[in-house]
């Protein structure tokens, strides 16, 4: 785990931070060597008064009588739930693999785990790429090929990073290792719609696409990169590569081939699959060598293979 | 005394001095810092009466330097409920303190100091005890969690919720010195 920094560099623009720093900078006074002779004569001198210890354990015996005879009722012991309650509540999702030895100690390899620290609880998870602790919070940690993805969903949790620590705080998450920046040329905000369905909006515009998608020819192409994009952006990662996969596999040196393979790059990319997008990356440098883009393709999928070597 | 510490395996009384001339200044300082209203002056000593007494512990210890805070953080918790419990009972007066820091600070270090003084004295001690070894004395993480024998990512963990207890008490600090000084809150630090 990385050493946290000073405050000050950690949070360069708190004013706490700055304070603190500024108190920290004080140099200590010099020891004067002389003073040493002090420490030795003390060091000389008997360890304890023993005089004192009648007195001591007459004064102990007092209070144990007072203690005693003023003793209250002996209190109920918590209940075996309450205790439970201490420790923290785990809702693995189906193929999550962890261990929860005891305590607040969990490890989660592999899926998705719900977790929830109660009042008085704690716990400490570490995944294969960060570690979190949190008390009194309720979290998601989802561990995948590609990295770990923390969400919070009530307190807040602090994440330990190989670059650092964060605090995460309801509604926020955090993914790590980052997702590289993709280049903005590999980016397209407008797509050309195809033309039989442009007069179509929602649930039947995609019918229309899929329907317009099994035809041959450009207007199919057209249509299977509309609709891959569309599910895009309505959140369909699933019916998005289905669609972008269909188009590649029936037209794959097709006119819209290298776009399709963009859309699927910045696909796996979002989803951080790291992965399958360094794959899809190097596909298109293959097939799309003259295309201007290619350095730009070449440049992510080079940042994709520190993630996924 | 010499003779007295001097057992197989244990440092002599001039290896402890070397230790008392190497690390006493800092370690005086960090006593101060943890209790302030104990002279760190005769804490030292004491430490290091200590530290001649268990000089074969120390001898083993994997950093002699952590060791000597270890001893000086139980210290400086002891003395300092001690003192507050002999005040409260009237059997001691509040006493001088020791000059720890060196001539040259500043005004503006040593108003910085009176106010990080004030806010770790709301600070709950385990996690003052980490904030100061680690923002005011620059203790490595390691060398903490020897020193108060707790695991590493316990002195993290201290040090965050530290940072956040000082950050609010400062906070709380520069509302009331604004409200006293008639000043606005922004022209106040922090």
């Amino acid at each position: 785990m990385t050493e946290p920094r000073p405050w000050r560099e950690d949070a360069p623009e708190s004013e706490a931070a700055k304070l603190v720093a500024l108190a920290a900078s004080v140099p200590a006074k010099a020891i004067d060597r002389a003073s040493w002779d002090d420490v030795l004569a003390r060091a000389a001198r008997p360890r304890r008064d023993w005089r004192l210890v009648p007195a001591f354990a007459l004064s102990v015996l007092a209070g144990v009588g007072l203690v005693l005879f003023f003793r209250p009722a002996p209190a109920v012991p918590p209940p075996a739930q309450s205790l439970a309650q201490a420790a923290p509540v785990l809702t693995p999702s189906p193929g999550a693999r962890f261990t929860h030895a005891s305590g607040e100690q969990v490890v989660l390899t592999d899926g998705r785990l719900a977790v929830a620290a109660a009042e008085g609880a704690a716990v400490h998870l570490t995944t294969p790429h960060v570690e979190i602790d949190a008390r009194q919070a309720r979290f998601l940690a989802d561990v995948t090929a590609g990295g770990t993805v923390v969400s919070v969903e009530e307190g807040e949790v602090v994440v330990r990073t190989p670059s650092g620590e964060r605090v995460v705080r309801a509604g926020e998450s955090i993914a790590w290792p980052p997702a590289p920046d993709i280049p903005g040329a590999l980016l397209r905000d407008e797509v050309e719609e195809a033309p039989s369905c442009v007069a179509l909006s929602g649930p039947a515009k995609l019918e229309c696409l899929a329907r317009e998608g099994e035809r041959d020819g450009l207007e199919a192409q057209a249509a299977l990169y509309e609709l891959g994009v569309l599910e895009s952006k309505a959140g369909h990662r699933a019916a998005a590569e289905r669609a972008f996969h269909a188009s590649l596999a029936r037209f794959p040196d097709g006119v819209l081939h290298p776009e399709v393979r963009l859309a699927l790059l910045v696909e796996f990319v979002r989803a951080r699959r790291f992965a399958e997008a360094k794959a899809v990356a190097a596909d298109f440098e293959r097939a799309c060598v003259d295309d201007p883009r290619s350095a730009d393709v070449a440049s992510l999928r080079r940042a994709l293979e520190a993630l996924a070597p | 005394m010499t003779t007295a510490i001097a057992r197989a395996g244990a440092l002599t009384a001039s290896e402890v001095r070397g230790l008392y001339v190497a690390h006493g200044a800092e370690l005086r300082q960090a006593l101060a810092r943890l209790a302030p209203d104990v002279d760190a002056e005769d804490l030292l000593q004491e430490l290091f009466v200590v530290a001649l007494r268990k000089a074969d512990v120390l001898a083993r210890a994997d950093s002699r330097r952590a060791w000597l805070y270890g001893v000086a953080v139980k210290l400086a918790a002891t003395r300092r409920r001690t003192a507050r419990l002999r005040r409260f009972f009237g059997l001691e007066e509040a006493s001088e303190v020791s000059a720890v820091d060196a001539p040259s600070r500043t005004a503006e270090q040593r108003d910085a100091q009176r106010l990080v003084a004030r806010a770790l004295a709301s600070v709950p001690e385990a996690r003052r005890e980490v904030f100061v070894l680690f923002e005011l004395q620059g203790l490595p993480g390691e060398e903490i969690a020897i020193a108060l024998g707790i695991p590493l990512k316990t002195v993290w963990t201290r040090l965050f919720h530290a940072r956040k207890d000082v950050a609010a008490a400062l906070e709380r600090l520069a509302a009331i010195e604004a409200r006293t000084s008639g000043l606005k809150r922004e022209e106040v630090r922090p």
